[in-house]
């Protein structure tokens, strides 16, 4: 802020037109001179304390919303990493489900022998998935939609 | 603003200026240490309080002022380490002996000048000053209409302006 800048502030303040925030930015920069103008050194005594200190919070915790803290960015980062591992992980089993079921056009008797009157599919996936006989849940799916 | 007064609201007060030191120091300790010395402030102050004025917004800018100074101390605290006892005990002290008289000295000279101020302009002057409210708010609170409001406040401050210039060239 430049010289006239403050003055135009101080104007506007003798004025009564400032506003709060107007005020609390003309403490914090009266605040910062060794050595004030007479005029300035009164304008500065009276927004006095209260209002320097308000400023002063404010602008801390306004600080503070823009610059997130080392351990907010480290967990940022840690859980970036962690959710695109994750996803390259399910894409990763996706493809290697379906290149095994291609390479055979003969549907295993397992595949339907689970199904009976009553049973669902997360039932027959369940089951699947406990005796070890990797399938996904989209290829079952699709086998049942085919009617294979 | 009388003792009982105080202690009548004096709950309902510390659970504001609380919430005001958990934001801003995030833990509790702190904040406490924040609204209980917030709460010795405000006591202190109480003669001066108006009880019929906002006491809430006072007191809110009262606790900033004091999570501020905090703060600044746990800075200085951390630069400095434990090296020098004798700096520990000035970081306690908050400011120093000089930086107090100085201070004493400005709010007696900008007494003085609030003292030439009509009941009403003073009123609208600290409301603005102290309480920190805007033209809006006081307008709202006093039902004063916000061009009358700017123009009080505007005749109080330049009252107050002249009176301390002629105070600081004496």
């Amino acid at each position: 802020m430049t010289n006239k800048d403050i003055q135009n502030l101080i104007d506007k303040y003798l004025a009564g037109e400032t506003s709060p925030a107007e005020e609390q930015k003309l403490a914090l920069e009266l605040q910062q001179y060794q050595d004030l103008p007479e005029d300035w050194q009164a304008v500065s005594m009276m927004l006095g304390e209260l209002t320097l200190g308000e400023a002063e919070y404010d602008a801390i915790m306004a600080q503070r919303k823009e610059k997130p803290s080392a351990l907010i960015i480290a967990l940022r980062i840690v859980s970036s990493v962690a959710a695109i591992w994750l996803i390259g992980l399910f894409f990763y089993q996706q493809t290697i489900s379906s290149e095994s079921s291609l390479q055979s056009n003969e549907v295993p008797h397992y595949y339907t022998s689970q199904l009976s009157t009553g049973s669902t599919l997360k039932d027959v996936y369940t089951s699947r998935q406990t005796k070890d006989q990797l399938i996904s849940y989209t290829q079952l799916r699709k086998m049942i939609y085919e009617n294979k | 603003m009388t003792r009982s007064e105080f202690e009548h609201i004096a709950a309902q007060l510390r659970q504001r200026v609380l919430k005001v030191g958990l934001d801003f120091f995030s833990n509790k300790e702190d904040a406490e240490d924040a609204a209980q010395e917030t709460m010795v402030q405000l006591w202190r102050y109480l003669e001066h309080i108006d009880a019929g004025r906002n006491v809430e917004a006072l007191a809110v800018r009262v606790a900033k002022n004091c999570c501020v100074s905090m703060y600044r101390k746990q800075q200085w605290k951390t630069e400095v380490g434990d090296i020098d006892k004798q700096s520990m005990n000035k970081a306690d002290a908050g400011i120093s002996p000089q930086q107090q008289l100085e201070a004493q000295d400005t709010q007696r000279l900008l007494s003085e000048a609030m003292a030439l101020l009509k009941p009403r302009e003073r009123e609208l002057f600290e409301m603005r000053q102290i309480e920190g409210l805007s033209t809006d708010e006081v307008a709202e609170q006093t039902r004063i209409p916000k061009p009358s409001v700017i123009a009080m406040v505007s005749a109080a401050r330049k009252k107050v302006f002249t009176e301390l210039k002629r105070r600081m060239k004496q």
